[in-house]
């Protein structure tokens, strides 16, 4: 079964990821996307669209995989091009929401990671 | 008809002897027009001498081996088959007759609205309508517009590793092993000079930079794999169906895919052969074992250190002059002359600019053997190919960039009956083999440029032929091409020894000029080798034919100019541009000395 994380914000992502890459070389999926308020609702409409869309394609990940749902935040604070999602060499997001693997080529961004197709390659992808 | 054919190659023979007299004295010339503004007698004579020949040579019909496509004057002279038309008409035969295509200058029309075969989507007995072999610039461009317009496509790509066991993944050799990777060497080697330029701008900089290798060599895998990645996100987002096997003929309809998981048979109505090239290897003791290729530099693990590259076409240039940028010495052998196919005056400069820069040339050496000693290092023998003197040096890294061998090979050509011809595949202007339903486009094709983006255009139209409503045709003429040296080079057009070949020498006019970029007075960088010149017709309306630069950023200086020169560029129109000041392209339009005058094309004053 793949391993599932929810983290907000830039330190508690950080933090989780340095645990994961101490427990050695299990592969990590990471999901950005935008905050939502108290009734649930996200400001990033993709996001929203994405979702399902990627949890359902999760079986595909391998087994002892990691799995990182990030909650970037609010708009405003994305919206910043300052924001440390943004600076980071490590993930460097210029969109949301982004799937990627962890420190390896395979990214995908905006309206691809809602075609099941797409997520399903990145999840099984062996290179 | 053979007599007139015998009669042209004959005068051809007698005009290429002329045109050796020319350029040599021409050569001669501009070297002294430097020093002394007047014509040499000795040079007007044996012009003279030329033409007198040339205008007896010329008398019979099959005597104009100059001729000239770009004038429509002439070409009511069918006769003799100008340069532009010779491969149209070759595949005349293979296309079904019809009118034979000129130059795109003087009759595009022929060339775009010419009925073409088109394939239907059948849906029929087979399991594809198409299969791309070979996933490189040209497959996939083919496959994915082939795609676009309806066609049930599979693309197959696969990477033999090499000797030393470097292999790589989807997009072929301008992702992988060429292109992309030399062109960010080439940038890592120019930011180099750059940090050293920028301390004489009042930048305050540690003296001391020295270049990490492997830092380089992961940040460029990394961009690669990146690449590698969003192609593969490409073709699943177009619905491209891709396999990762090795294909081959089993007869003109089937193929057999070689996979990690076995073997698989497959049928297609029509195949696109795309395969492509890898470097060849000299038949020498130790080449293979010791030796690496371009396939194998831009992932090397170790520090290439001194270098022996062997070849001087333009991919050899290129990396010994950015291994001498990241601090390397590179030293290239060249068996006979520098950038085969690119105007030799260019050509020498380039070569000179790397000499003037550190990079020691040997000319006239071929390589005998290469053996590896017991400290690590490779002792390589050479000869010089006239005196037969032998020599030998010790060497870290031996570097073979001596050409590139199509490969024909794995695909059992035999099988489907496709012919080759020098390890490629001959194809007409609709880019067809021999073999009705099989297509070959890229690297593969005999006879035309080597680069991506001719291959990527050609491998859409053919799609779009096949498959959409087109008849465009391919246009392989006046291709702009840069080489990356550290001093650039590019051009577009006729060189000047082909203009002279095609045209006569005395119907051409070369202004030319040396020039010196604004930037490089601060730094004190050389300013020796800042040369370009325009090709053009003498009389008339002074048609350009050919461009050619030499200096800083040379292919984003020549891009423009391919348009202009494709859309019939003059003399008179270039004269008329207004330049953009300061910058070096701006000099094609201040270009006003020509060869002939014998005055001194270096520059007057700085900034005029
Ligand atoms: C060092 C270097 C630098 C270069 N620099 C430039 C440059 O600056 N600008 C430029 O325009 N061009 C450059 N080129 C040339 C450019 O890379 C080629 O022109 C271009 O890649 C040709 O594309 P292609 O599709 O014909 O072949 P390729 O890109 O070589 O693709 C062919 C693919 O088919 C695969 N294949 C072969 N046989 C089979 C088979 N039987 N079954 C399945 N797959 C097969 C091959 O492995 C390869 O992946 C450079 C080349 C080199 C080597």
């Amino acid at each position: 079964m793949v391993v599932k994380h929810n983290v907000k914000g830039y330190d508690e992502f950080s933090k989780k990821m340095e645990e994961l890459e101490g427990n050695g070389s299990a592969q990590v999926h990471v999901l950005f996307s935008g905050g939502k308020d108290e009734n649930g609702e996200s400001w990033c409409p993709y996001c929203v669209k994405a979702e399902p869309v990627i949890s359902d394609a999760l079986k595909k990940a391998p087994d002892n995989s990691h799995f990182v749902h990030v909650d970037v935040g609010e708009r405003s604070y994305w919206k910043d091009l300052n924001c440390p999602f943004r600076k980071d060499p490590n993930t460097h997001l210029i969109f949301l929401p982004t799937l990627l693997r962890w420190k390896s080529p395979q990214r995908l961004d905006g309206e691809r990671c809602s075609n099941k197709d797409l997520v399903e390659m990145m999840f099984e992808d062996e290179d | 008809m053979s007599l007139t054919l015998w009669n042209s190659r004959f005068s051809i023979t007698l005009v290429r002897q002329h045109t050796t007299i020319f350029t040599s004295a021409r050569t001669a010339l501009t070297e002294n027009a430097i020093n002394s503004s007047h014509l040499s007698q000795n040079f007007l004579q044996r012009r003279h001498f030329a033409l007198n020949l040339m205008k007896t040579n010329t008398g019979g019909d099959g005597g104009r081996a100059p001729s000239n496509s770009r004038n429509p004057t002439n070409n009511q002279r069918g006769s003799s088959q100008p340069r532009y038309t010779r491969n149209a008409s070759m595949s005349q035969g293979a296309a079904g007759g019809g009118i034979p295509f000129e130059h795109p200058h003087c009759d595009r029309i022929a060339m775009y609205d010419y009925e073409s075969r088109r394939n239907r989507i059948t849906r029929g007995p087979y399991d594809y309508d198409l299969i791309v072999i070979g996933g490189g610039s040209a497959g996939l461009a083919c496959a994915k517009e082939a795609v676009a317009c309806g066609a049930r496509v599979v693309c197959l790509d696969y990477v033999k590793p090499t000797p030393l066991g470097t292999k790589w993944g989807v997009g072929g050799t301008c992702v992988n092993v060429g292109c992309i990777p030399k062109k960010l060497m080439h940038q890592a080697s120019l930011l180099g000079e750059a940090v050293h330029e920028a301390a004489a701008y009042g930048w305050n900089v540690n003296e001391k930079i020295k270049p990490d290798w492997n830092k380089l060599v992961s940040s460029v895998q990394n961009h690669i794999k990146s690449v590698n990645w969003v192609t593969r996100v490409d073709l699943r987002d177009k619905k491209v169906e891709y396999i990762n096997g090795l294909g081959s003929f089993l007869d003109p309809h089937t193929m057999t895919i070689k996979m990690k998981s076995g073997d698989r048979k497959i049928t297609s109505q029509t195949f696109v052969i795309a395969v492509g090239g890898r470097p060849r290897y000299p038949d020498i003791p130790g080449a293979v074992e010791y030796g690496i290729t371009s396939d194998d530099l831009f992932s090397l693990n170790r520090e290439p250190g001194k270098t022996l590259v062997v070849g001087a076409g333009y991919i050899g240039l290129e990396c010994a002059g950015f291994l001498k940028g990241l601090g390397y010495e590179p030293t290239v052998m060249v068996r006979s002359i520098v950038l085969r196919g690119f105007d030799q005056q260019m050509a020498g400069l380039v070569a000179d600019s790397m000499e003037e820069r550190g990079i020691p040339f040997l000319y006239q050496y071929v390589p005998l053997s290469v053996e590896k000693l017991s400290s690590g290092k490779l002792l390589v023998k050479y000869e010089h190919s006239q005196s037969g003197e032998v020599r030998s040096d010790t060497f870290d890294t031996v570097l073979w960039a001596i050409g590139r061998k199509g490969l024909v090979d794995d695909l059992n050509l035999a099988n489907a009956g496709v012919h080759t011809f020098k390890d490629k595949i001959q194809v007409d202007s609709y880019e067809a083999t021999n073999v009705p339903n099989i297509y070959a486009v890229g690297d593969i094709i005999y006879g035309k440029p080597e680069l991506t983006p001719v291959a990527v255009l050609a491998g859409r139209l053919l799609a779009r032929r096949l498959y959409g409503e087109s008849t465009q045709r391919m246009d392989y003429t006046d291709v702009a091409t840069t080489v990356f040296t550290p001093l650039e080079y590019a051009c577009v057009g006729l060189s000047e020894e082909d203009a002279v070949k095609e045209f006569g020498a005395d119907e051409i006019e070369v202004f030319h000029g040396y020039y010196k970029p604004t930037e490089f007075f601060i730094p004190q960088k050389s300013v020796r080798h800042c040369y370009l010149k325009a090709v053009a017709e003498r009389h008339g309306e002074q048609r350009v034919y050919g461009l050619h630069y030499l200096g800083p950023v040379a292919g984003e200086v020549i891009q423009g100019f391919a348009a202009a020169l494709k859309s019939g560029l003059t003399i008179k129109t270039l004269m008329n541009t207004v330049g953009i000041h300061p910058t070096t392209a701006e000099e094609f339009t201040r270009l006003n000395i020509t060869k002939r005058s014998g005055l001194d094309p270096t520059p007057a004053s700085c900034c005029s």
